[in-house]
């Protein structure tokens, strides 16, 4: 800059003028016939509150709607239809659960099978004098299932809300290219702390649909590729960020994470009256006598009402002698197939970077997580309920996860925003190689983050 | 006055009398940035007019980065832009290629001889893409990068618009201050 310009800028830089007397009465007079910030805010509000009404509900539906309902019976029997059966119960049919039914074929007098395998059932429950099905009599198996599958249905409310106040309509006055234009201001550092609206600090809570999967490392890939698969669950959660400078937060807080799979190629079987399957000479046994393994650790099943048994892999493990014979061949198929959850508590620390701030604001999103084991149920799950009938062992207590996702915020209100983030979460160490199948499974995610936040 | 933070908090919650409290500490300011941008006083108060309507409007997405009357000053700014904008050219001044600095340090003391209400004259006589560049590059500190990308011009254009701008301007002084002289 010459001193020309340098002279021109002096003497311009404090230049006022005194506007028209009438301009605040013409300014004024435009504010009233404008709606107040409510009446311009009132419907994101409502759509954000809406938003927020179904998450809460979504996630007090999942928490307690799982592990309470009794398992209903299916009387599709492996039992002959023409045997009489004691003590059953009536008929209660389950709602079809199965995306693509697996066809097991029971020949009269031999053992449970498929085309591929024999089963154990042939070897522990002496299937022939048990399960005399007529021939080429057809047992439907659960193949897949899908648990959760409505929680899909928040995310498209989400996305509807950012579509409609796309950042099209938002003044250039927020551009980013104008954001170093030099401040002339009178005010001092200390007034612009003092108008410190909003502050650094900001809370949020988040709702989090995700699709768990996980990856194996190791030379045991193959028995269980094509039998395991992933499920859908969520995770949610309340953080407090600090506003480092105008690009940089960082954030950390105190989540719920549930992470699992699915189980396929298992069938389940239950006593129709509930009874306890298992007993020797009359007297019943402290603990269920299976267990079995998964790339997920072991399961030790504990409900003794079940038994289960492979359809064509060899992963169930039963005690031999450790079950009454007089009573086997009333066993029902439940029809519902296993589930393996793992809850965890999480504790993330994020770091974010805003990227671009025209209204709508988008950061990056980068951060790791420890994560506590709570719980390692698994359970007999339908289409509409489930039952909890053991727990996942070999697991590690403690596991880190790292993420990375990229946020879009949007205000709603006053100091209030309501966002959405596609995020990848991974864990960065193995869950526990103790009783896996594979050496190493580190299970991933995929989620689409919602949540509302306010500024202090 | 009062605290400029609880004029704030009372503009959020739409109180006439804070919005009007906030109007009387900054339109002097507000105005004399309008009348650098703007060609008359018309356009002037139509840009500060419109100006304090959407500074009320969107006062809530003031996240208190950087001073307040800097984010206020950006929105007069953008808007004096905008109503501009579609005037500006695409085409570079040929005659001014390169931007040739026409104003040396020794012909630059004639500014300091007029008041700075006749340089607001002079730079609203200016083309107002002239105009426009020599704010954005005197007045704010922008670069002619900076400049091209904000106008959506190029960067030659905005030198040679800058050099068009400070000739004129120069010329003006130079005669002004001469008649000055003259007239004593």
């Amino acid at each position: 800059m010459n001193q020309f310009e340098s002279d021109i800028r002096k003497k311009l830089s404090g230049f006022e003028a005194e506007p028209p007397q009438d301009m605040w009465s013409k300014i004024e007079s435009r504010l009233d016939n404008k709606p107040t910030l409510w009446v311009v805010y009132r419907r994101r509000v409502m759509a954000a509150a809406a938003v927020l009404l179904i998450v809460l509900s979504g996630s007090l539906l999942l928490i307690t709607g799982i592990g309470t309902d009794p398992v209903q019976l299916t009387q599709e029997s492996t039992a002959p239809s023409d045997q009489p059966v004691p003590d059953a119960t009536p008929p209660t049919s389950i709602p079809g659960p199965y995306d693509q039914p697996h066809e097991i074929t029971i020949e009269a007098g031999s053992s449970i099978t498929d085309q591929h395998s024999s089963t154990l059932l042939a070897q522990e429950v002496k299937p022939e004098a048990t399960i005399a099905a007529e021939p080429s009599e057809k047992v439907m198996f659960v193949s897949e299932n899908r648990i959760l599958a409505s929680i899909p249905g928040l995310s498209a409310t989400v996305d509807q809300q950012v579509n409609r106040h796309s950042i099209a309509t938002w003044q250039p006055v927020f551009e980013q290219s104008i954001a170093t234009i030099t401040e002339e201001s009178s005010l001092t550092l200390a007034s612009v702390a003092e108008t410190n609206i909003p502050g650094a600090f900001s809370f949020s809570a988040y709702f989090a649909p995700q699709q768990a999967y996980r990856y194996h490392l190791g030379n045991m890939i193959n028995p269980v590729q094509g039998l395991e698969s992933e499920i859908l669950t969520f995770s949610s959660g309340i953080l407090a960020a600090y506003k480092i400078n105008n690009r940089w937060q960082i954030e950390s807080g105190i989540g719920y994470n549930r992470l699992g799979q699915q189980v396929n190629d298992i069938a389940s079987f239950s006593h129709p009256s509930m009874m306890p399957l298992y007993t020797s000479n009359g007297t019943p046994i402290s603990e269920h006598p299976q267990s079995m393994s998964t790339s997920m650790g072991g399961i030790v099943f504990t409900d003794q009402s079940f038994y289960f048994a492979d359809v064509s892999s060899a992963r169930i493990i039963t005690l031999k002698g450790s079950y009454d014979e007089s009573i086997v061949n009333l066993l029902n198929k439940t029809g519902m197939g296993l589930v393996q959850y793992f809850e965890y508590l999480e504790i993330p620390v994020n770091a974010r970077y805003k990227i671009l701030d025209r209204g709508l604001t988008v950061h990056t999103t980068t951060g790791i997580a420890l994560n506590y084991l709570l719980t390692g149920d698994v359970y007999l799950a339908g289409k509409t309920q489930a039952t909890p009938i053991g727990k996942s062992v070999g697991i590690n207590t403690l596991n880190f996860s790292g993420s990375a996702g990229i946020a879009f915020s949007y205000p709603v209100a006053d100091r209030v925003r309501v966002s959405l983030e596609p995020r990848a979460r991974v864990f960065l160490n193995s869950m526990g190689p103790v009783r896996n199948l594979t050496r190493e499974t580190y299970p991933y995610t995929f989620s689409v983050f919602m949540g509302l936040s306010y500024d202090l | 006055m009062e605290n400029l933070q609880e004029i704030l908090k009372g503009c959020l919650k739409n109180n006439r009398e804070k919005q009007s409290e906030l109007y009387q500490m900054f339109a002097s300011k507000m105005y004399g940035v309008c009348l650098r941008y703007a060609a008359n006083s018309h356009d002037a108060q139509d840009i500060l007019q419109d100006g304090f309507v959407k500074v009320f409007e969107n006062l809530n997405k003031y996240r208190g980065e950087g001073s307040f009357e800097g984010w206020m000053k950006r929105i007069f700014v953008n808007l004096a832009l905008d109503k501009y904008r579609s005037k500006i050219t695409h085409l570079s001044v040929d005659e001014m290629e390169n931007g040739a600095d026409v104003a040396t340090d020794s012909e630059a003391s004639a500014v300091d001889s007029i008041s700075e209400k006749e340089i607001m004259a002079l730079i609203k006589q200016l083309p107002d893409q002239y105009r426009l560049v020599f704010n954005l590059y005197v007045m704010e500190g922008h670069s002619h990068h900076e400049i091209a990308e904000i106008l959506n011009i190029g960067i030659s254009t905005s030198r040679s618009n800058l050099a068009r701008a400070k000739m004129i301007l120069k010329d003006k002084i130079d005669y002004q201050t001469k008649w000055i002289e003259k007239a004593i």
